[in-house]
């Protein structure tokens, strides 16, 4: 299966992502998103991405060099 | 063929042996940051690397950088003053070198941090790389308090938890 083609943000919409993605929650707001309860999807889900990782990559440096490469091969898509 | 590689393709940079140079200097250097997430197991995406180091290794920490051709923005003396620099060229690796830094639950003093640091080894035997305690890196996180330092948290809780299963 070919990966999804992804459309190049405009300058307005990379400008708005930027602004809130370095936005500072409060305190309350960190806390609260934080301690928010976690569902089961989302416990199985982080779960079995750590053990695929740790286990696929089973050495820092190997993780950090796939992590490059998948860095390299997303913003490539976003290029094209 | 050649363009598409040239563009899935990293920079010349050799990773590995950067975080080599790092480990043999016996510099007192933290990876923070979703690298350190990355190192520890959590697959997230990152551009840049982010370090804490210890304000008396400034100089020496960039001259092994510059062996990568890493150039910093800031004198020592700036950086000193500053709290933090950059070092660049088509990579990006941002430096801390304050001797703590203010958290909600109280300043993250470097001395502390460095003292229960986690050492991860790799089979090559000669790249370890340095990181801060899992509660070090979570109370990391709080002073970002960015809506990504928050994702990042749940996720550290979730690896703790795996741990503890273990």
């Amino acid at each position: 299966m070919k990966p999804p083609v992804l459309r190049s943000p405009s300058a307005d919409e990379r400008a708005w992502i930027a602004e809130q993605a370095a936005r500072r929650l409060s305190p309350e707001e960190f806390q609260s998103y934080v301690e928010a309860p976690v569902s089961e999807w989302e416990r199985e889900n982080a779960g079995a991405l750590i053990t695929w990782f740790t286990t696929r990559y089973k050495t820092p440096l190997e993780r950090l060099a796939y992590a490059r490469r998948a860095q390299a091969r997303h913003s490539a898509r976003l290029r094209k | 063929m050649e363009a598409n590689l040239a563009l899935v393709k990293g920079s010349e940079f050799d990773e590995a042996l950067f975080f080599r140079a790092i480990s043999q200097s016996g510099l007192r250097a933290l990876l923070i940051g979703r690298r350190a997430l990355i190192a520890l197991g959590i697959p997230v995406m990152t551009a840049d690397y982010d370090f804490w180091i210890h304000i008396d290794d400034i100089e020496r920490f960039n001259a092994g950088a510059l062996l990568f051709e890493l150039i910093p923005d800031r004198t020592p003396l700036e950086a000193r003053r500053s709290g933090r620099y950059r070092l660049q060229n088509d990579e990006l690796v941002d430096v801390l070198v304050a001797r703590s830094v203010p958290g909600p639950d109280g300043p993250l003093v470097f001395d502390d941090v460095w003292s229960r640091r986690n050492t991860l080894t790799s089979d090559d035997g000669g790249s370890n790389i340095c990181v801060p305690s899992l509660e070090d890196l979570i109370a990391s996180k709080r002073i970002g308090s960015r809506p990504k330092d928050a994702e990042d948290v749940r996720l550290l809780q979730q690896l703790r938890k795996q741990r503890e299963a273990l």
